[in-house]
């Protein structure tokens, strides 16, 4: 059920939507941290490239400009600074379990991407995840190669430095899942 | 490490959690909600339109029909007579023409009227100064709470920055934008060798933009991006310490950074 005044045009952005969501979602956990935040994030970005849907016409040019408008979106969240309560089904329960040294491996990378400033994250998350090459993530994030370079050099560099990240690069050996 | 990395990144995502509902359809929620903002948007700005003009046309009259401002010879004059001062019997504060207000023995002498009265340029139109587009700069306030060893910063931002542009050139939007996003990033240091900040983002500052003056105050947050951010921030030792507060803004040579300190004592 489409909202425009070109159904034809509805269909595929809803095909996309569809069928791209999940790979964005993921996409969008890496630049927040939380699976709520990331399908808001998601939906938000998608809303946005629905009105500029006419001019993006392949579908490769539509998850690219989506991309963008989640990495920015994303530092503008984190400018606004309005993340006082995060949405969640369960409360947590890690935060005792942390106190006795049982961490995963999840929550440690998660935390030592949250110390990075969110395009340097964008950054290396594109370029580790998507395995995008320099080029495309210098268009999607609207900056320079030689910036993103930059970004990912420091990125890595702050990862390494930093003690969660150390503990992380010892092999874990993880149950066989059934 | 790459490979290391991707591995991560690949397990930290291999089970996402399936969407609420089918995506498509809440993205057409979500755009239906907007589109009924911007029409609602619309309207209200016709309807302030429409009260600006009928404000407009209704100034242009008094109660009687008149223009209130009139610099054409043939029109009357308006004189205001004051409070009488003699024992002539008189009709006090009452609004005349020229043409009899002058010659009727019911009003004070000329010269108590002429001291009452307006000078002539009062109410003819007198020239107007363009408006002063106020100065370039932002002023900080900071304003700390102190709870044990738990502080809280507000910081209260007012002044006026031009537009930086975004990636595509363009100036950013200004509706219903905190101040704080239309500047270009902050950063501060709590003194006990922590800090944090705001990236500005892919924003530019372009000499000619608009200029747009603002205030907003609000709660600076620690440990920004972590988990348990929050508004406060927890020195771990008591002590006075130095806060230190940069913002950008966007002046006609380019970012100009305005800091402002504070000292808090924690016991």
């Amino acid at each position: 059920m489409g909202v425009g005044m070109d159904p034809g045009r509805d269909h595929e952005f809803a095909e996309f939507v569809d069928g791209r969501f999940t790979a964005l979602q993921r996409f969008g956990y890496l630049l927040t941290g939380e699976w709520h935040q990331a399908e808001d994030l998601v939906q938000s970005a998608l809303t946005k490239v629905w009105f500029h849907r006419n001019s993006l016409r392949s579908s490769a040019a539509l998850e690219s400009y989506t991309r963008t408008v989640m990495v920015n979106t994303s530092t503008q969240w984190w400018r606004r600074k309005w993340r006082g309560e995060t949405p969640t089904e369960q409360l947590p329960e890690h935060r005792a379990q942390e106190q006795y040294g049982s961490i995963d491996d999840r929550d440690l990378l998660l935390r030592a991407l949250a110390t990075l400033p969110r395009r340097t994250r964008a950054a290396l998350v594109l370029r580790y995840f998507e395995d995008l090459p320099e080029a495309e993530i210098a268009q999607i994030m609207g900056c320079s190669v030689g910036t993103v370079k930059s970004s990912v050099s420091r990125g890595l560099a702050r990862l390494r430095e930093h003690e969660l990240i150390t503990a992380m690069s010892t092999p874990v050996q993880k149950e066989a899942r059934p | 490490m790459t490979d290391d990395l991707k591995q991560k990144f690949e397990q930290l995502v291999a089970d996402p959690p399936p969407p609420s509902t089918l995506p498509s359809q809440a993205v057409f929620a979500r755009v239906r909600t907007v589109r009924r903002r911007r029409t609602a948007g619309a309207v209200i700005l016709a309807a302030a339109a429409v009260v600006a003009v009928a404000l407009a046309i209704t100034n242009v009259t008094d109660v009687n029909g008149r223009p209130p401002v009139s610099n054409s010879p043939s029109a009357p004059t308006t004189i205001v007579t004051p409070a009488p001062t003699s024992a002539v019997p008189t009709t006090s504060g009452t609004t005349n023409s020229a043409s009899n207000a002058i010659h009727t023995p019911n009003t004070p002498p000329p010269s108590t009227r002429t001291t009452g009265n307006p000078p002539p340029s009062s109410t003819s139109s007198t020239p107007v100064a363009p408006p002063v587009a106020p100065p370039l700069g932002v002023h900080v306030s900071l304003k700390s709470t102190v709870q044990g060893r738990s502080v809280t910063f507000k910081v209260t931002l007012s002044g006026s920055t031009l537009v930086p542009t975004g990636e595509n050139g363009r100036p950013l939007s200004t509706s219903g934008i905190d101040f704080v996003d239309l500047l270009g990033g902050t950063q501060y240091f709590f003194g006990d060798g922590q800090q944090s900040g705001s990236d500005a983002g892919a924003v530019n500052c372009v000499s000619g933009t608009q200029r747009i003056s603002k205030k907003q105050t609000y709660t600076l947050m620690n440990d920004s991006g972590l988990p348990n951010a929050s508004g406060t921030h927890t020195y771990a030792k008591a002590g006075t310490y130095t806060f230190k507060y940069t913002v950008n803004y966007c002046s006609a040579s380019g970012w100009k950074p305005v800091t402002k300190t504070t000292r808090v004592t924690v016991r």
